[in-house]
């Protein structure tokens, strides 16, 4: 799951990515760390302090996080929705490669119409707490 | 029992009386000069003085008629205090159900071992005229020592929810989520006690040692005494604040291991919707 905020642990980057296999006993090769981080767009980040790094770079490192436990589903919960416009598209494309080519899937919560459209195949409305609409993306939103 | 409480009110009792008056007017004092720069605690120093005097006489009476009453009637006195110690505390997490178990238990097991290991050691007489007095101490200090923990610590839950529950996606048991606000809220719980230790003697000669050389104790012996009483008051804070913190970090997590201790203006369930732009 990845959240609004990336909320990551004071620590290093390699010690965020290591922290969920950490608590199924499972030690994490640094190895297995740079190859998330490369897969993310931040190479060579491993030693750096989570507090040196910039919005887009904390939410990049908490999908590695996320990865790390090897989901077979993804939860986003508006995991771009306190990022700059430059940062949100690098996040989509990133996510939607990942998606692809992990073949997972994948479940996000968005209020962007237009992101919901770029990223998603099947929509879901959800007004007031109740589903108002399912199905594909452009059939849902264009019916709204 | 009627004459011991007839043999201690004497000429004694007045000048007490007459020197509480002093130290009330010297406090009121205090209280119009906080006034004059508009911090005003008028009504809860005057019913704090008035409480803590009418409170302070009672004790006095009681500890009198029972000057000599056996250990069970000490220990209920004691059992009594714990009862007012624990709802004390239990104020400061108004809205949390359990709150005043978790502080009586707490309470209870850092006071209670503590005063029973001073029993069973011999460095407290079981007479109410001493057990009474230092448990007491004992007792007001693990409370404080409880609410300073129970409050730090749900500061530190209410300020990191989302760090929590982003180690809880990643599949951490609760107790690894909050371990360094429980470690935190512990020591801030107790430092004002290794204060209290360190500056013994410098800063400040406690009332228990004072009272042994007034009435005749070897001076040496009653600074010893009052080591091993603020040693533990120390230990019975340390084991009020960890009993306190591991509680309530029970009931901040459900069976579902799902956070329920949460900022009021962000319920756990049913986050605010906006519309979809």
């Amino acid at each position: 799951m990845v959240m609004q905020t990336a909320y990551l642990f004071p620590d290093t980057v390699s010690a965020n990515i290591a922290f969920g296999p950490n608590q199924r006993g499972e030690i994490l090769a640094q190895a297995r760390i740079a190859l998330l981080l490369q897969r993310v767009g931040l190479p060579g980040f491993a030693g750096r302090h989570v507090s040196n790094l910039s919005g887009g770079e904390a939410q990049r490192v908490a999908l590695a996080r996320t990865l790390a436990n090897e989901p077979e589903v993804l939860l986003l919960d508006e995991p771009t929705s306190a990022l700059d416009e430059a940062s949100v598209r690098g996040i989509e494309d990133l996510i939607l490669g990942i998606v692809a080519e992990r073949q997972m899937t994948c479940v996000m919560v968005t209020h962007n119409r237009a992101q919901a459209v770029r990223l998603a195949g099947r929509t879901m409305v959800m007004e007031a707490g109740r589903l108002v609409a399912v199905g594909p993306t452009r059939e849902v939103l264009h019916a709204g | 029992m009627l004459a011991e409480l007839q043999n201690s009110i004497g000429n004694d009792v007045l000048t007490g009386l007459a020197q509480a008056v002093g130290a009330i007017a010297l406090c009121a004092a205090v209280v119009a000069l906080c006034g004059w720069q508009s911090v005003h605690v008028e009504r809860e120093a005057a019913v704090s003085m008035a409480r803590g005097l009418v409170q302070m006489v009672l004790v006095g009476v009681v500890l009198a008629l029972l000057l000599h009453g056996s250990l069970p009637i000490g220990s209920l006195i004691l059992f009594m205090m714990t009862i007012a110690a624990a709802v004390t505390a239990a104020r400061r997490l108004k809205g949390m159900d359990g709150a005043l178990l978790v502080c009586f238990w707490s309470i209870a097991a850092g006071a209670g071992i503590i005063i029973a290991v001073m029993l069973a050691t011999g460095s407290l007489r079981p007479e109410i005229s001493m057990l009474v007095p230092v448990g007491s101490m004992i007792i007001a200090n693990a409370m404080n020592a409880c609410a300073q923990a129970i409050e730090r610590f749900r500061a530190e839950i209410l300020a990191h929810v989302g760090h929590i529950e982003a180690g809880l996606s990643l599949g951490a048991e609760p107790a690894v989520t909050v371990s360094p606000y429980l470690q935190s809220a512990v020591y801030a719980s107790l430092l004002p006690r290794l204060d209290m230790m360190k500056s013994l003697g410098l800063v400040w000669i406690p009332g228990v040692m004072a009272g042994m050389v007034v009435s005749g104790a070897s001076p040496v012996y009653a600074g010893v005494y009052q080591f091993i009483v603020v040693a533990m008051i120390l230990a019975a804070s340390g084991i009020t604040g960890l009993v306190a913190t591991v509680l309530m970090r029970s009931r901040a997590f459900s069976p579902a291991a799902q956070l329920t201790l949460r900022p009021a203006e962000a319920p756990a369930h049913g986050r605010q919707s906006a519309p979809l732009k």
